[in-house]
């Protein structure tokens, strides 16, 4: 995931001329988080791209650390994944995410919630990339 | 809310800082660090007026960098608030064991960090509000501790003041109590007709009794340059070195100059009254005494005088008493003469014993003026 504080230093996608219309995506509390950019939707719409391409990819990296024996690693990972996606109100995915830290927190298996989140994020990374392209057009 | 107020967020995700920002940037001077190595390396150079802090950093984690902050004297007292997605007893356990003031777990409502904010803010400011009052308290202690020694060298001044018998005295105890008060100048004392004009230098030099003759004329308090003099009637002091850096020093020397100089007017002033009174005792004393001796003459002339008659009056008795045989008088003209020579006797007997009342009125006097010289 790009590691700028800066929205505009890490976005490879060019950001979308904002729309009036209520930018509304499956599974993510939109309100709550544009509420944490003070409502600057251009921000927010940044980090949404910016999970689109790297979301799942960071979702697989941890089930890589987990198949290296990499346990620490896997868990500051899921806790990362954790706090980013409930930073941008993916309230599904942050709870999965934090099931996920625990089991690994907790050696307990892991194999279930791993799947889970890899193909929660592949879902919302389609859910996204759809619902902005809905509210630019 | 003060732009001032200066904010450092550690945290390795982007997004965390972004929404950090977002919300703080219209109140506070954020800074945003990725990781705690690099927020050491800007303590260096710039102290914050609050931490927000991660608690899972690559590197160095949240709790050893607060325990780092907490470590460091002028940091202790920069509240910490972690910032964190371990929402645990024990996660907020080791944030206050490692010196947190604060906990705020991740993903959090905006209004939520604002209020955060708002306290530590209101925490800061009561801290430097206190600090800054320590700060006016121990100025203001110092102050008074100065003045009160101030003071204590005028009192001693006063006390003594109080035995001084002399003008050349009390000039020195002056000049002794200007250099107490790291002054260097002049005093000149004027007790009736003798003035005496004092300095560290030596006693009546021309050059210091000429400057005093000038500015004594200038009115009770007269300043120049580093100069200050305090006049009155009979004593004019000098200060050469004011010390005019330091406004509020000057002030209080001005006010104790002024009350050792009024007490010294005061104290000649008495010392005069005393020495006119002793005088015109002693000129009092000295008449008694003339007096008393001139009585004590009158006396003894009297008791002479007195004597004498007697004697003469016996004398002439018996002449008269032996002419009688040579004379060949009657009986009758013996018995007429004696008889008036009797009266004439007894006329004289009774002047010489009024003679002997005013010799004790005289013995009396001369002994109540011995009396008034005895006081």
């Amino acid at each position: 995931m790009c590691s700028s504080a800066n929205p505009s230093a890490c976005s490879s996608v060019p950001a979308e001329p904002l729309t009036n219309a209520k930018l509304a995506i499956k599974n993510v509390r939109v309100a709550e988080a544009l509420s944490r950019f003070a409502g600057d939707e251009a921000r927010y719409r940044h980090w949404l791209i910016e999970f689109i391409g790297h979301g799942p990819a960071a979702a697989s990296q941890i089930r890589m650390a987990v198949a290296n024996g990499s346990h620490d690693t896997a868990i500051r990972l899921a806790h990362a994944f954790k706090g980013r996606t409930g930073m941008l109100g993916m309230a599904e995915l942050h709870s999965i995410a934090r099931t996920l830290e625990m089991a690994l927190k907790n050696f307990e298996p892991t194999a279930f919630w791993l799947d889970e989140l890899e193909r929660t994020a592949e879902e919302m990374s389609r859910d996204i990339s759809a619902a902005l392209n809905e509210s630019s057009s | 809310m003060s732009q001032s107020f200066k904010v450092f967020a550690v945290d390795d995700d982007p997004v965390v800082l972004d929404v950090i920002a977002s919300i703080l940037d219209p109140h506070s001077e954020l800074q945003t660090f990725a990781s705690a190595e690099e927020c050491l390396d800007k303590l260096e150079s710039e102290k914050p007026d609050l931490f927000l802090l991660d608690v899972s950093l690559p590197g160095m984690d949240g709790y050893s960098l607060c325990e780092h902050i907490k470590a460091d004297a002028s940091l202790r007292n920069v509240p910490v608030t972690f910032v964190s997605g371990h929402d645990t007893i024990e996660e907020r356990l080791k944030g206050y064991d490692a010196g947190g003031e604060d906990f705020i777990v991740k993903p959090f409502a905006p209004e939520e960090l604002l209020r955060k904010l708002k306290v530590s803010q209101h925490l800061v400011l009561n801290q430097r509000s206190l600090a800054e009052q320590i700060a006016e308290a121990e100025q203001l202690s110092s102050i008074v501790m100065a003045s009160m020694d101030e003071t204590g060298i005028l009192l001693q001044f006063m006390s003594k003041l109080i035995a001084m018998e002399s003008a050349a005295e009390i000039a020195e105890g002056l000049l002794e109590l200007m250099q107490r008060y790291r002054l260097d100048g002049v005093v000149q004392t004027r007790l009736g007709h003798e003035t005496e004009t004092l300095s560290a230098a030596g006693k009546n030099l021309p050059l210091e009794i000429s400057i005093i003759d000038h500015v004594r004329q200038q009115g009770r308090i007269f300043e120049f340059r580093r100069r200050s003099v305090h006049n009155f009637e009979r004593v004019t002091l000098m200060v050469n070195n004011l010390p005019l850096d330091d406004p509020d020093y000057c002030g209080r020397l001005r006010d104790n100059l002024s009350v050792a100089a009024q007490g010294v007017d005061s104290r000649l002033k008495a010392i005069h009254a005393e020495e006119s009174s002793r005088r015109a005792q002693e000129g009092i004393l000295s008449a008694l005494e003339g007096i008393r001796a001139t009585m004590s003459e009158l006396r003894m002339t009297h008791q002479s005088n007195s004597t004498a008659c007697a004697d003469l009056i016996g004398e002439l008795q018996d002449t008269l008493l032996n002419s009688f045989y040579r004379l060949g008088l009657t009986d009758n003209q013996e018995r007429f003469l004696q008889n008036m020579i009797g009266d004439f006797m007894t006329q004289m007997a009774e002047l010489l014993n009024r003679g002997a009342t005013t010799e004790t009125t005289l013995q009396r006097l001369s002994e109540s003026l011995a009396h008034l010289r005895n006081y």
